[in-house]
């Protein structure tokens, strides 16, 4: 089974990597791991055939993983708030596929995960955070745990910000549930897929955070207020991004003060020595057991750095959040092919005649064939193996003539 | 020890602090090394609990609590995490999987020996050692899951309620099973009973959707469902030995939302209302935050279980640490259940102690100090009862 994976993996490194280093990577323990997980999805993609349907449902979520609190009742510095996107095309025989906005409605849900509101305490904090009071499992945008997507830019659906936890139903913690993205034309299913919904709350501040007899939030804001000079302590809850900005919950902050994500990487980037961990990013981001850095990259031994680098330079100043990414055209330099759009990251852009990279690649951090098997269903189902979408079939109704064009949508 | 109690006793009355309506005391179940919650009584005195290990490791483990002893059960081979959440005689089942994973093993921790009885995640037992969960499976081109019922060596799907997916969350002592599903298109997901092998909907408040969590011997099940207003309550249902709904009532809340997690033979009924862990008594709603003593460092998020004796477990924080607790009655120093001689002869002991990181058990008001109070607050409690 691992030879099989190893065959399955083979051609897109040949692409990038010499002989030589695809040696070391399959040699080592990390993608020896990875390739057992990857021998679940070859299990998988036996077991689930792929279809054709006149429509043809892409989803994915833009980040790849959504990190929150599970207790929000003294600091918020993220709230559950997940965004799935989706995009549909229409396959007809004889004709090109078209990419269907109208005349359709996409609906989502998470059935084993259908509400949080007892799972975390956003709700009942809610108010005192941020000054809504929300219907319990309803997200700040208005999207429920299930429910119909909007149509949004570059010819997708999105629900935005979907309030999902890390818990499903039954108790056990899932960062990797499974949503139905489901089309309906005049009231009937005309398709559908499923796509990962990434959140965790694995956030391990407590690995310094950790005074006996205090919360992580009261420690962590003490701090705050010894450092800053701030009286946090007596204005619990604390939403963070009240005075940091902070471009993932839309927050503007306050002006003077360091971006959230600046200030959080540059006061922890000479402190993480401390804590000596193989990857310093997941004392932070989720993390030891979430190991939301899944991807193909992962599985060809790439860590964090390799594409973020440093958490100074992430903290840097000069680097606008959520904005100045790591860019696929800065290692990938296929001749003839072009990757993102001028001014948009990977997330945000689109290609091959209007179709999201994301349709074809999957989520960041779980760019297909990935080490989770859930990341890879939705290619198997579609093509009858993981990684990129590259089968023509999927989406056309027969082989283009023409070269494929790998080519960027502006 | 005779003059340090009559001392400890006018300490006490001159500054009890264990007010009227706080009955209860809450004793942490302990942790593997991170946050713990607790989610059933085994039926032979321990408490069926799931634990994060270590921060660096942080991968949650099984885990008993039993007379302030914890027990860390593990997971499968081939597996990194695993949760529990039932227990029949001397079994611990529990689902062991890997995120990376689509496949859930099911763990039995017997006696202290670890082994798996196939792939579904079981979620609730009986006393027979029937157990139920769900399975991951395929319809179509679609990874679903289905409830299941493992009994007697041998798992069968128990279908749904004509949706792509259905779990079973409890089977009582008479092997009624309940939890459950979606209907046609998914479109709602709705409580339900499995009868004669078939599932059937136990109906909601009035509004689209609800899941059934426990059901107990007497055939009471409780869950929630959503009112016409779209709001999600508490909901008991009362099933006659046929299996059909006599009675469905709406349990109440404390505001926003409440959802029912656990039923005794009594028919106390526990679950959670805004973040709160609450009770229903005879149908009425009480915060369990109300119920032990204020200032003791907990805040009770969750009940998930009671037992016939009224103890109730679940999770919430003490100081800010997230961890499962127990809640008994005042004065019922061993944490059985009954308030009796044996209560009496240990609050003595541990008194004697005076030290409460050593011995807590006369900590009665849970203040971390043992002194005068305590002792005013056992002697109102056992004279209480339980």
């Amino acid at each position: 089974m691992i030879s099989t994976a190893i065959r399955k993996l083979l051609p897109p490194l040949r692409r990038f990597l010499s002989r030589k280093k695809r040696r070391r990577i399959f040699a080592s323990p990390v993608v020896l791991v990875g390739l057992l997980g990857f021998g679940s999805l070859l299990i998988a993609s036996a077991a689930v055939q792929p279809v054709s349907s006149e429509y043809v449902v892409f989803a994915y979520n833009e980040l790849g993983m959504h990190c929150m609190q599970q207790d929000f009742s003294e600091m918020m510095i993220l709230p559950p708030f997940n965004t799935l996107r989706a995009q549909v095309v229409l396959k007809r025989t004889g004709e090109d596929p078209s990419i269907v906005t109208t005349g359709i409605a996409v609906r989502y849900a998470i059935p084993a995960n259908t509400h949080s509101s007892d799972k975390c305490n956003f709700w009942s904090n809610s108010h005192a955070l941020l000054g809504v009071d929300l219907a319990p499992d309803v997200g700040l945008a208005g999207f429920g745990m299930a429910g119909t997507m909007a149509p949004v830019a570059d010819l997708q659906f999105a629900a935005t910000g979907i309030p999902a936890t890390p818990v499903d139903d039954t108790g056990r913690e899932n960062p990797y549930p499974l949503a139905t993205v489901s089309v309906e034309r005049n009231g009937a299913v005309v398709g559908t897929t499923q796509a990962v919904v990434p959140v965790s709350w694995e956030m391990s501040c407590n690995l310094c955070h950790n005074t006996p007899g205090q919360s992580v939030a009261t420690t962590i804001l003490m701090a705050h207020d010894r450092l800053h000079n701030t009286t946090l302590i007596q204005q619990k809850p604390v939403f963070c991004a009240q005075c940091h900005s902070d471009a993932a919950v839309g927050a503007p902050g306050l002006p003077g003060l360091k971006t959230l994500s600046g200030a959080m990487h540059t006061s922890h980037s000479t402190r993480m020595a401390a804590v000596n961990l193989v990857n310093e990013c997941y004392a932070c981001h989720p993390g030891f057991r979430t190991q939301c850095q899944r991807d193909v990259h992962s599985l060809a031994g790439m860590t964090c750095n390799n594409c973020h680098t440093s958490m100074a330079a992430v903290g840097s100043p000069t680097r606008r959040p959520w904005i100045d990414e790591p860019r696929c055209a800065t290692c990938h330099t296929r001749p003839g092919f072009e990757f993102e759009q001028a001014g948009k990251n990977f997330r945000d852009s689109v290609g091959h005649k209007g179709i999201a990279c994301m349709s074809c690649h999957g989520s960041p951090h779980a760019i297909t064939p990935a080490a989770n098997a859930a990341d890879n269903l939705q290619a198997i189902v579609k093509q009858g193996h993981a990684g990129t979408i590259n089968t023509c079939s999927v989406c056309h109704s027969s082989t283009p003539t023409e070269p494929f064009p790998h080519v960027r949508g502006d | 020890m005779r003059n340090q109690l009559i001392i400890a006793a006018m300490a006490g009355a001159m500054c009890a602090n264990v007010s009227e309506g706080q009955t209860l005391r809450a004793i942490s179940l302990g942790t593997l090394g991170g946050q713990s919650a607790a989610w059933a009584f085994d039926g032979v005195g321990r408490i069926v609990c799931s634990s994060a290990t270590q921060p660096r490791s942080n991968l949650f483990h099984p885990m008993l609590s039993e007379a302030g002893v914890v027990t860390d059960i593990g997971v499968l081979p081939g597996t990194t995490n695993a949760f529990a959440f039932a227990a029949s005689g001397d079994s611990v089942f529990g689902m062991s999987y890997s995120f990376a994973d689509l496949t859930i093993k099911a763990l039995r921790w017997q006696n202290g020996v670890m082994g798996t009885i196939g792939n579904f995640a079981p979620r609730g037992a009986n006393v027979s050692g029937q157990v139920v969960g769900f399975e991951n499976t395929i319809t179509g081109v679609l990874r679903v899951e289905h409830a299941c019922l493992w009994s007697a060596g041998v798992l069968t799907d128990l279908g749904t309620l004509g949706g792509n997916y259905s779990w079973a969350y409890d089977i009582n002592a008479a092997g009624r099973t309940v939890g459950a599903s979606t209907i046609t298109r998914d479109s709602q997901t709705r409580p339900c009973v499995w009868v004669g092998g078939l599932a059937r909907d136990l109906g909601t408040l009035g509004g689209a959707d609800g899941q059934a969590y426990a059901i107990s011997d007497a055939g009471v099940v409780v869950g929630w469902s959503k009112t016409a207003a779209g709001e999600k309550h508490g909901t008991a249902w009362a099933l006659n030995s046929a299996g059909a709904v006599v009675t469905r009532v709406d349990l109440g809340l404390l505001s926003g939302w409440s959802y029912a997690y656990g039923v005794n033979g009594s028919g106390v009924v526990v679950g959670t209302s805004n973040s709160r862990a609450v009770v229903w008594r005879g149908g009425v709603i009480t915060d369990l935050n109300t119920e032990i003593p204020s200032g003791t460092g907990w805040r009770l998020d969750m009940a998930s279980a009671v037992d016939d004796a009224g103890r109730i477990c679940g999770w919430g924080t003490l100081f800010g640490q997230p961890v499962a607790y127990l809640l008994v009655c005042m004065a019922d120093t061993t944490a059985d259940g009954v308030v009796d001689g044996a209560d009496f002869v240990t609050f003595i002991n541990s008194f004697g102690a005076g030290d409460p990181a050593v011995d807590s058990a006369a900590d009665v008001n849970g203040d971390g100090i043992i002194d005068g109070n305590d002792f005013i607050a056992f002697v109102n409690g056992f004279t209480a009862g339980c």
